[in-house]
């Protein structure tokens, strides 16, 4: 039993960055209605910057995450303002615009940062608390506690605020939400903005375990877009909540079953469950018109 | 000039073109190989085309396809010494039947979930050809030979014209596919969904056709691959591959037949010329980069893609023309 809850708090800490990623791909598919496939580069691009404040500038940790997410905002803003607002182009062509981001960050990053693989240190390098049996490394509560502080943020801003009215106005349908005032423009751009920087947590938050390397992001991005599969892409909550779900079901399954295919196994469960509800666990059935 | 106009003659004189490297004398092998590398991509990319150009579905998993019938191509014809045609028939029929299960589901649901199912279905297969080296040689690569027709043993430049003569077929076939009725269903999908199921055009059934297509174009183009290089790794069929099928279909024009081979040429092509040069062949990733700016460029000013620029060129000419004809009269 001991074992069982090791393997769920280790997957409540991967989930965590799954939910952080998938979180900042709703947000952007919600307001803009595309799939930001470059999601996950894009947080492997802000880790490097991240190890860059700290190497270089031989910045505190707790002062050049921020930072980077600073950046981070500031590159998703600049990317939505120049190359998604133009209006000739097509959904489907904005969505190859993300492929080629993909491409442009894994050139820039060696040739900025240099091929090498860095190391990248926890933000609490204390040994593991044990609970009841069960070993906790502090650093893994605090990667959770972060999770669910700005999760808890996003939806009371979402739920509570005028802002987040805004933003779901813009969701159900940026047409009317414009007649009504509300500047579309600004809302896609701050999607985008809280995008990439939930992107560059979840990548710092997995640098340590993984390095900085350009592929570091690429197990995170693929869980973060299964996630909101399996959530549905029509709600904000639903993807979190599938995160958890992912992060824990891979740890089960790889203690239980087999560790080598516990992904596979993984990917078939939820590719049969699509095919029963192909909304995803909460999502809504949305009828376009012509 | 009718006989210009004719489309399959220029699909053979785009064969006879990549045909030369490896007839005329004298030519370093090492043009061979970047021209091998041009036709196994372009072969790849008619069939992306199919999927992304005339049905707007983005797959992010045909590297991994081409992995598969790679590997499988090897293992038959190297391990059970099966005849090279019949080990490339199954080898393609793999991609095939996976693609049906797997577009049957994601195809279904909005564009954007084959997507995903692809790009987690490549990773996984990514991850089984590195798991199972009784089957692939794990990191160190399966390894296959010059294949053997009817008894002749192709060489190298044989290889390489029998791809050269099967990319032109495939054109062939893909220009009177796109003219056929299924070609229309196809373009009237991407432009509206509905519209088009208003008209009567089964959705589904399209696209899963489309994407059949592709799956299939995809293994013949790793069975190209696997015996022209001889080997086949795991560090060949990651997404970075699949991206660039994607880039070079839109670079080249998307939705036209020639877009595909325009665009592997550059692809590959560019990264040769910048090698040559002095400093900025130094840097890493500098193609990728470039291919990357490239693809942006032509998606945000010129979304027909590169193969369109002389009937562009052209248009421009004529009005032009129009309009000093309009003014001196």
């Amino acid at each position: 039993m001991v074992e069982f809850f090791q393997q769920v708090v280790g997957g409540i800490e991967t989930g965590s960055m799954y939910a952080l990623a998938a979180m900042g791909l709703v947000l952007i598919y919600q307001t803009a209605k595309i799939i930001n496939f470059s999601q996950g580069t894009l947080g492997m691009f802000n880790a490097y910057v991240c190890t860059w404040f700290i190497l270089n500038l031989k910045l505190n940790m707790f002062v050049a995450v921020p930072l980077a997410m600073v950046f981070s905002m500031a590159l998703g803003a600049v990317i939505d303002h120049f190359l998604m607002s133009r209006k000739s182009i097509t959904n489907l062509n904005r969505e190859m615009i993300t492929l080629a981001l993909i491409m442009i960050f894994q050139g820039l990053a060696p040739m900025l940062f240099g091929a090498n693989e860095t190391s990248f240190s926890k933000f609490i390098s204390a040994s593991a608390m044990d609970l009841g049996g069960v070993k906790v490394l502090p650093n893994s509560l605090l990667i959770i506690g972060i999770t669910f502080v700005i999760m808890a943020a996003l939806f009371v801003v979402l739920e509570k605020t005028t802002l987040g009215i805004a933003v779901r106005a813009t969701a159900a349908n940026p047409e009317t939400a414009r007649l009504m005032g509300i500047p579309v423009k600004a809302v896609t751009m701050g999607a985008w903005a809280a995008a990439t920087a939930l992107g560059c947590l979840a990548a710092v938050m997995v640098a340590p375990l993984k390095n900085v390397t350009v592929s570091m992001m690429d197990t995170i991005h693929l869980n973060s877009f299964i996630a909101s599969v399996l959530g549905g892409f029509s709600t904000f909550y639903g993807p979190v909540a599938a995160a958890f779900i992912i992060g824990i079901a891979n740890n089960l399954l790889g203690y239980y079953v087999s560790s080598k295919w516990a992904l596979p196994l993984l990917y078939a469960l939820i590719l049969v469950f699509i095919v029963l509800r192909p909304n995803g666990m909460f999502g809504k059935k949305t009828v376009k018109k012509v | 000039m009718r006989l210009v106009k004719n489309k399959y003659l220029q699909y053979l004189f785009v064969g006879v073109l990549f045909a030369l490297p490896a007839i005329l004398p004298g030519v370093p092998t090492a043009l061979v190989t970047t021209s091998a590398s041009m036709v196994y991509t372009a072969i790849a990319g008619l069939g992306i085309n199919v999927l992304l150009g005339y049905s707007g579905q983005i797959s992010l998993g045909h590297a991994a396809f081409m992995g598969l019938s790679a590997y499988l191509s090897a293992y038959l014809t190297k391990q059970m010494n099966l005849p090279f045609l019949l080990a490339l028939v199954i080898a393609v029929l793999a991609p095939l039947l996976i693609g049906l299960v797997l577009g049957a589901i994601a195809v279904r649901l909005e564009g954007f979930y084959l997507a995903i199912a692809t790009l987690g279905f490549g990773e996984i297969l990514r991850q089984l050809f590195i798991e199972m080296d009784w089957f692939t040689g794990g990191f160190s690569g399966a390894a296959a030979a010059y294949p053997k027709v009817f008894g002749v043993q192709f060489t190298k430049n044989g290889t390489y014209l029998f791809m050269v003569a099967l990319l032109v077929v495939l054109m062939m076939l893909v220009y009177n596919l796109v003219h056929s009725s299924t070609g229309r269903a196809m373009i009237a999908m991407k432009s509206s969904q509905s519209a088009a199921q208003a008209m009567g055009v089964n959705i589904f059934k399209y696209k899963l056709i489309s994407f059949a297509i592709s799956s299939v174009f995809a293994g013949l183009a790793g069975v190209c691959y696997v015996h022209f290089f001889r080997r086949a790794d795991p560090t060949v069929w990651t997404s970075v591959l699949s991206l660039n099928l994607i880039a070079l279909v839109v670079i080249g024009g998307a939705a036209t037949v020639g877009g595909a081979v325009v665009g592997a040429v550059v692809m590959h092509g560019l990264p040769e010329l910048l090698k040559a040069m002095p400093v900025i062949g130094e840097i890493p990733g500098v193609p990728l980069l470039i291919v990357g700016f490239l693809m942006i460029a032509i998606l945000m000013f010129y979304p027909k893609g590169l193969i369109n620029i002389p009937a562009s060129i052209r248009q421009l000419a004529y009005k032009r023309r129009m309009r000093a004809a309009k003014e001196e009269a």
